[in-house]
């Protein structure tokens, strides 16, 4: 640095030209208030001047002249300082830059501005950059002035014109390659379900994957699944997934003959395949997988961690949520998956989605939300499985503004047809002073319905399950008010199920496991006497309040030998 | 609820068709006092036509007093639907249970 004017900027290394540019127009602004400190137009710092990637100007606040300007100007510009003009740029500045030009120009009297901007030039017009700062001029009547760094950004702005174009493409390829290859469709139509699918791909790529299977005449398997994160990760995982299903599936079909592979096997089987290696990989995805049965009138399936499945009721015009027990798949080693059926009737709806739906949020931030997802659904239930999801596409895509974050993935099943089934039902005040005459309806039940079909032992214990439930309810779920409950018996020739419709809490109905009677504790039989005893048990959310609770008897597996 | 002295055992016999959660409270105050000072028990449930798990609970806490002061319990004639419960939380493991009353009193008499 020996030799170097003391009041010279000291030269920085490349990586700080920026600063040292903003630091040189401040030194201009100042040359042209109290003389000039870096006489850069001087022919020794010429070739300094000149060497700069880019170039420093003082601008006249009128925007009329160029006061002041570096070697590094004509070159950018294509014309000498006292040529160009700021108030006049058509023809210099491309058309379409020109407005956000002059707006912050003009503005640049007030206060700092940055903008970008194209310049007509032989060939391909140039990018530039420019920052500029506003200064006071010299003298009592001095006018404001702008200063302002100018850089050629034309390599760069190609470079991230072409990224852009190259995300864009990866995005589109990304979407394409999730249609076809994470987002299946039935092979064939069932005659006892319309069903219907939807997909909005947001901006980005997304781990929602969606596959069905065959499972005979009127049997129809399906599942759907959100990976953790976003991108080509998320995708792949989403493929690796369904690949795990389709293994499972095919290796428990050669082993189960004729008949089908339990739902909770087929997820247990993808998770030997898969669990590890997410977890190696510290990912992990929610799914549903569920089983159509419309022989038999039956919704069967196993929850892990995703959203929940909207049941539209026709019978009681309420939607439910269907609910499970498991964790997403990869965040434990392995786990007991636990299988749930519901009945579904003529009528009834499935409503399957990602969260991209329930997450989707308006201009102030607010979640669309599954209670609003569940009246909307209920209020459209009269519409066919296609017609439903496109109104709530729409009716979604305007609350988020057109603005989905998330895919949105959605599946709607519309029960066309099901089997011959007798249903009891009877209202009771919903109080502990109930609880005997509940008890009597269902025994009255099941006395005329299975005492032929079952044991009578099973009865017994499905009459403990079913006092068991009621006592639960009538103790946890107290009303605000008087309300009735309603109690409700359906049964099938394959099926029996025991309902009780009521208000109140949603709290963890699952007791998986036998209390110690060795050490004879006083309480914590009533869960478990009601999961030995029934095939199945949900309870259900449903709006404002309501909560159902659905315990199934499989009369089929209980026939069998 | 009847309570009588047979040989050697105290032989409680609740006179309800539920033992629920409505009608426990009521078993344990009658029961628990009577049989605090009885070595051998015998639970009598012929008439009890239906036990869901709070009236478990207090056949439980019963069984666990008398066990607890070194006395012996067991339960007779008990109802299809009450075995079936016994059976669904294997009561049998804990306490001897009889179809019949004479197998009961003479099991007190051993």
């Amino acid at each position: 640095m020996s030799g170097v004017p003391p009041d010279l900027i000291p030269w920085v290394p490349a990586a700080a030209v920026s600063v040292s540019l903003c630091a040189l127009a401040a030194a201009a602004v100042l040359a042209a208030r109290r003389g000039p400190l870096l006489p850069l137009d001087r022919p020794e710092y010429r070739e300094f001047a000149a060497s700069l990637d880019g170039a420093v100007a003082l601008i006249s606040g009128d925007l009329e002249k160029v006061l002041y300007a570096s070697p590094g100007f004509e070159p950018l510009f294509g014309s000498t300082p006292d040529r160009v003009s700021f108030r006049r740029l058509e023809g210099v500045v491309h058309a379409e830059d020109l407005e956000a030009l002059e707006s912050a120009l003009s503005a640049g009297r007030m206060r700092p501005f940055e903008v970008e901007f194209r310049i007509r030039s032989e060939g391909e017009p140039r990018w530039l950059r420019m920052r500029g700062f506003p200064v006071a001029g010299t003298g009592r009547k001095a006018a404001r002035r702008i200063a302002v760094w100018v850089e050629d950004r034309s390599l760069r702005k190609t470079d991230e014109l072409r990224l852009v174009e190259a995300l864009d493409y990866e995005v589109a390829v990304g979407a394409r390659i999730q249609q076809a290859l994470l987002l299946g469709s039935p092979e064939r139509a069932y005659p006892g379900f319309d069903l219907a699918s939807m997909t909005l791909p947001s901006q980005k790529i997304d781990g929602d994957f969606m596959d069905f299977f065959d499972g005979g005449p009127e049997v129809l398997d399906l599942m759907l699944g959100d990976v953790m994160g976003k991108g080509v990760p998320a995708a792949l995982t989403g493929a690796a997934a369904c690949n795990a299903f389709f293994r499972a599936r095919l290796s428990l079909a050669e082993q189960a003959g004729e008949s089908l592979p339990p739902v909770k096997d087929i997820v247990r089987g993808a998770e030997e395949r898969i669990a590890g290696k997410l977890m190696d990989l510290r990912t992990f995805f929610t799914l549903v997988y569920g089983r159509l049965d419309g022989k038999r009138g039956l919704y069967r399936y196993v929850d892990c961690g995703h959203t929940s499945v909207l049941h539209f009721e026709r019978k009681t015009g309420r939607c439910w949520r269907l609910k499970g027990a498991n964790a997403p798949v990869g965040f434990l080693p392995e786990q007991d998956y636990v299988e749930y059926a519901v009945p579904l009737s003529p009528g009834d709806l499935l409503f399957l989605y990602s969260d991209g739906i329930t997450e989707a949020e308006n201009s102030e931030g607010e979640r669309f939300g599954e209670e609003r997802l569940m009246k909307l659904v209920g209020s459209h239930s009269a519409l066919d499985a296609a017609a439903l999801l496109d109104k709530v596409k729409h009716i979604a895509f305007a609350y988020a503004g057109g603005d989905f974050k998330d895919d949105v993935t959605a599946l709607a099943v519309r029960v066309a047809s099901g089997p011959s089934v007798r249903t009891a039902r009877r209202s009771f005040p919903q109080s502990m002073d109930s609880l005997r005459a509940v008890r009597e309806f269902y025994r009255a039940c099941a006395d005329r319905a299975l005492s032929a079909s079952l044991p009578s032992e099973d009865l017994d214990a499905l009459l403990i399950a079913t006092g068991e439930a009621a006592a639960n309810i009538f103790r946890h779920s107290v009303p605000d008010r008087p309300a009735d409950c309603t109690a409700a018996f359906r049964v099938s020739d394959s099926w029996a199920a025991f309902y009780l419709y009521y208000r109140g809490a949603d709290y963890e109905w699952q007791e998986p496991t036998a209390p110690p009677i060795e050490s004879y504790p006083a309480g914590g039989y009533g869960l478990y006497l009601i999961n030995e005893a029934m095939d199945s048990v949900t309870v259900s959310p449903g709006e404002d309040g309501e909560v159902r609770l659905c315990m199934l008897v499989d009369l089929a597996s209980r026939a069998r030998p | 609820m009847g309570i009588e002295t047979i040989g050697a055992a105290l032989v409680l016999t609740p006179e309800i068709k539920h033992l629920d959660i409505l009608s426990s409270k009521e078993f344990a105050e009658r029961f628990a006092p009577a049989a605090k000072d009885a070595r051998t028990v015998i639970l009598d449930l012929s008439q009890v036509e239906f036990v869901d798990s709070s009236g478990l609970g207090a056949l439980l806490n019963l069984v666990r007093d008398t066990l607890g002061r070194g006395g012996r319990i067991s339960i007779c004639r008990p109802q299809p639907s009450v075995k079936v419960l016994f059976r669904m939380v294997q009561l049998s493991k804990l306490v001897s249970i009889f179809d019949g009353k004479d197998a009961a009193l003479a099991w007190a008499e051993t």
